[in-house]
């Protein structure tokens, strides 16, 4: 090649190069943002993995809460107040992730009871636990997710798939074997499995359900009376619930379990 | 004092100035020198200023006065060790400026990297090209081992040029290896487990080889710190020293080689005595180079900003191996010897075997002749050795030999931990929200590009089925939309026969692309009344 051609050519890139750096920079602002988001995203596809494989069973699988097991994280409280009434002065997701890493040994509020075993387990592998620092960062990203379905400001499209099938025979039998186990015949009366007398009968709960609150169908019901049993009173109980609440350390899949065998009594 | 009085100090300057301008000179070649060179002029002293250059100039003085003109056709070398030495040029700039940003440390290095390319301006350009630099380098090194190889340059007083050439060829993929590990995700982190997974084979001092290279028994903190420091001080250096040795050998001792047909074949005398002129260094080889330079600068900038883009997978996990673990591509050639044999032989031995063989060639090869003709077993040899090279690389890779159940294929094109699958293509709106059931959810019903995932998963579900792969297969398609912007999506295959169905949970968050100028508001489509099981019990 000839060098004149030759020295034109490569002043030519030279000028592209300049070109394309310049352009390059001009759109550097919004590719970072853009990354940024997407590095977000993934943060947040990653802790959603993480959360159904460690925090559901106490968090409950749409971070609802599941009874003394875990609190709610998807509320407006915990988004709102909640670090005022721990007296926390760093962010929310300060907050989010130190609990993450360090668990509770000791709970804030006297309901929680953890597993029975602890309150929460430390997830850090700093401090014993299963997770890295980058997945505490990633389920952090995931909690602080709920922020825009707590706040109200979006509602889910929910399709209701019920994790077990309330008339399978053998869920409600499975149920049966949790009444026995959990100690709830102390208090109820179930005919022919149970003689409890502090609490109401439960003989024909499953009829009653339905009937007891206004807006609360009898899947709900149940499942409320055993988790917050002070939500509501069953008539000539008032005093009584007071000293004795149902309660009992129960996981999500026990409940139920429980809720199927309850309606299944007639 | 008036100003004035400082006019005649003032111009006494400008004419110093001028002065020094007018003799400035780099490397002894001045203004008017420049101008001569630039207007294809003869020299404007005696002796040339040309020439002179290198004796003065430190960096000139490593590149050879002249090049014989029958060796300087872009067809005989392809540049291709010019190339090399081009990339590995570029390697260390960029490697410089990723080193500002990067933290070798388990903890830190994914989120380093995160933050390079998400809050450093042109990082991401930055770690770009230092990938794909990385990766031609190889590549070019490999062709330029090729070429010498085929214009027999590796012979007579040439041989130890090989011999360097090939110990650079060791170390450059050392700093490939050593590099790929430094992202810490799961490529990084498990092609790295198995390429030194080898170590361990090695007899009598395998465990202390391992724990040399790892710094542990597994790839940790240790192991980190140890490929890092090898990555930006120990192989470079060495690259750089062997690479002096090697380019003095060719550029001081024994020049580019004459093309075969040149230095021994039977072309008229005219012809060969043309061959024999001495084209100066400069101004012809630096402006071609200069040239070359600037057109392969700006390809990979222009090829690393529209094309290329460094993979970054997943954070590394040491508890989860990914479903295809593979080497980095310029290894899997050990990993296709792997699946052929025994781990020691195939494993150790042979590849060591083979660099021997490549150290050695210029002395196993005695045949003294260059041209083609002359040496048919040697180019035999060496093109059955290259096609048995490409064969094993393709036995590395998860094409070849890795049997996997059907359903595990369908979950990896659909919905594969990494990377892009067929759900992932579709838009997020897209992905209405619902149950679908195998052979009975309407297409019709769905957003065309649900619908079409939805319908080759069938015929996919159908296709094998026919085989007798999936007997009465059935399957289901859940999605659940779980938080603002981000749905599960749950795909669950089973057949009559089996007791557990398969399944595969994804993620997946609107923004996952980064795009956030997409809005619209989601759909739900309903649940038939008769769903069945499938869909309850997660075991069928
Ligand atoms: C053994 C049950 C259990 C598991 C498993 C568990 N948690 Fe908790 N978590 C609790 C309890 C109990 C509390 C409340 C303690 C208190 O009130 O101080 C809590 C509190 C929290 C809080 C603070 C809530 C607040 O209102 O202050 C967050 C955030 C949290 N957990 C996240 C997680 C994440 C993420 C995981 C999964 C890695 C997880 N938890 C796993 C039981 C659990
Ligand atoms: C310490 C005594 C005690 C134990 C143990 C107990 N309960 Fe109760 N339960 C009560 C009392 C008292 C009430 C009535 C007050 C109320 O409605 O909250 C009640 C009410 C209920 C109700 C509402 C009944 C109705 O007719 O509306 C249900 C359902 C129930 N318990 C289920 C359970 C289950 C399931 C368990 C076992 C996990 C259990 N309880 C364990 C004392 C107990
Ligand atoms: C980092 C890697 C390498 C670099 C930077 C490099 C660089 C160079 C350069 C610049 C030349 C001048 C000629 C040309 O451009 O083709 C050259 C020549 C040569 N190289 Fe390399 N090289 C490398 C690896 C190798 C390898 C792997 C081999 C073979 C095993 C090799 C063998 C040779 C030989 C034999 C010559 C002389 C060619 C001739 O005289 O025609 N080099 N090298």
């Amino acid at each position: 090649m000839h060098r004149t051609v030759e020295l034109r050519l490569g002043l030519l890139a030279v000028i592209i190069t300049l070109g394309l750096l310049l352009y390059a920079a001009s759109v550097e602002e919004e590719r970072m943002a853009r990354e940024a988001t997407a590095q977000q995203a993934c943060a947040v596809e990653v802790g959603a993995g993480l959360y159904d494989q460690h925090c559901r069973t106490c968090h409950g699988a749409d971070g609802q809460g599941v009874g003394q097991l875990g609190p709610a994280l998807n509320e407006r409280h915990f988004f709102t107040q909640r670090l005022q009434e721990v007296g926390w002065a760093g962010t929310l997701e300060e907050y989010v992730s130190a609990t993450i890493a360090l668990g509770r040994v000791v709970a804030t509020r006297p309901l929680y009871a953890g597993d029975g075993v602890v309150v929460m387990p430390a997830w850090s592998q700093a401090f014993g636990g299963a997770l890295r620092p980058d997945q505490i960062r990633a389920l952090t990203a995931f909690v602080l997710n709920w922020r825009a379905t707590a706040l109200g400001e979006v509602t889910l499209l929910t399709l209701e798939i019920p994790r077990v099938r309330l008339d399978d025979p053998q869920i409600i039998a499975q149920g049966q074997e949790v009444f026995v186990t959990a100690g709830c015949g102390r208090c109820h009366t179930v005919a022919g499995l149970s003689d409890g007398a502090i609490g109401p009968d439960l003989s024909r709960v499953g009829a009653l359900a339905a009937t007891r609150k206004a807006d609360t169908n009898a899947d709900q019901y149940l499942r409320e009376s055993i988790l917050i049993p002070n939500a509501y009173f069953v008539q000539g109980f008032e005093e009584i619930a007071r000293e004795n609440m149902c309660g009992g350390i129960l996981s999500e899949e026990q409940l139920d379990m429980l809720t199927a065998f309850l309606l299944s009594l007639h | 004092m008036r100003s004035w009085k400082l006019l005649p100090l003032f111009l006494s300057h400008l004419h110093d100035g001028w002065y020094a301008l007018k003799h400035l000179s780099f490397a002894g070649i001045n203004f008017q020198e420049l101008r001569a060179i630039l207007q294809d002029e003869p020299p404007t002293r005696h002796p040339s200023p040309r020439l002179l250059a290198h004796v003065l100039s430190f960096l000139l003085h490593m590149r050879p006065r002249y090049y014989l003109k029958g060796s300087t056709p872009f067809t005989y070398t392809f540049r291709l060790g010019y190339f090399t030495v081009f990339f590995f040029f570029l390697e260390i700039v960029t490697g410089l400026f990723l080193m500002v940003y990067y933290v070798p440390t388990p903890e830190k290095a994914y989120l380093s990297i995160q933050h390079l390319t998400s809050s450093v301006p042109l990082g991401a350009l930055m770690r770009d090209i230092h990938r794909f630099a990385a990766e031609a380098m190889i590549v070019c090194v490999l062709l330029h081992m090729v070429r010498t190889f085929v214009t027999a340059s590796y012979k007579g007083v040439r041989r130890l040029t090989w011999v360097t050439g090939v110990a650079l060829l060791v170390i450059t993929l050392g700093l490939g290896f050593s590099g790929y590990l430094l992202p810490w995700d799961q490529l990084a982190y498990w092609a790295i487990t198995i390429g030194t997974s080898m170590a361990e084979a090695v007899p009598l001092i395998g465990r202390e080889v391992n724990l040399i290279l790892r710094g542990a028994p597994e790839i940790g903190e240790a192991g980190l710190l140890r490929f890092y420091l090898a990555h930006v001080v120990l192989l470079p250096f060495l690259a750089i020293l062997v690479l002096g040795v090697h380019y003095y050998r060719v550029a001081r001792l024994h020049n580019i080689s004459l093309p075969p047909p040149l230095e021994e074949g039977d072309l008229p005398a005219p012809i060969r005595e043309e061959a024999r002129q001495r084209v100066p260094f400069i101004p012809d080889v630096l402006f071609h180079e200069m040239a070359l330079a600037s057109i392969a600068l700006c390809s990979v900038i222009a090829i690393c900003l529209f094309v290329y883009d460094a993979p970054l997978e997943h954070h590394a996990d040491p508890q989860h191996t990914p479903l295809h673990t593979e080497a980095p591509w310029f290894f899997l050639w050990v990993q296709g010897l792997l699946k052929l044999g025994d781990k020691q032989l195939m494993g150790v031995w042979v590849p060591i075997g083979i660099f021997l063989l490549l150290f050695a060639l210029p002395y196993l090869d005695r045949n003294p002749r260059r041209l083609v003709r002359h040496r048919p077993l040697a180019l035999l040899l060496g093109t059955l050795f290259i096609l048995a090279m490409g064969v094993f690389t393709y036995m590395g890779t998860h094409y070849y030999g890795i049997e996997m159940p059907t359903v595990v294929r369908i979950g990896q094109d659909w919905a594969p931990e990494e990377g892009v699958g067929i759900l992932h293509t579709i838009p997020y709106d897209d992905l209405v929200v619902g149950a679908y059931f195998f052979n009975r959810t309407d297409p019709g019903t769905l957003p065309p590009t649900l619908a079409r995932a939805w319908t080759a998963l069938e015929e996919r579900i159908n296709a094998a089925a026919a085989r007798g792969d999936l007997p009465d297969a059935w399957a289901v398609l859940l999605i659940e939309e779980r938080q603002r912007d981000l749905k599960r999506i749950t795909l669950r295959i089973g057949t009559s026969g089996e007791d557990s169905a398969y399944e595969r949970v994804l993620y997946i968050h609107r923004w996952r692309n980064g795009d956030t100028s997409s809005f619209a508001s989601p759909a739900v489509s309903p649940i038939p009344s008769s769903w069945d099981s499938p869909l309850s019990t997660p075991s069928h």
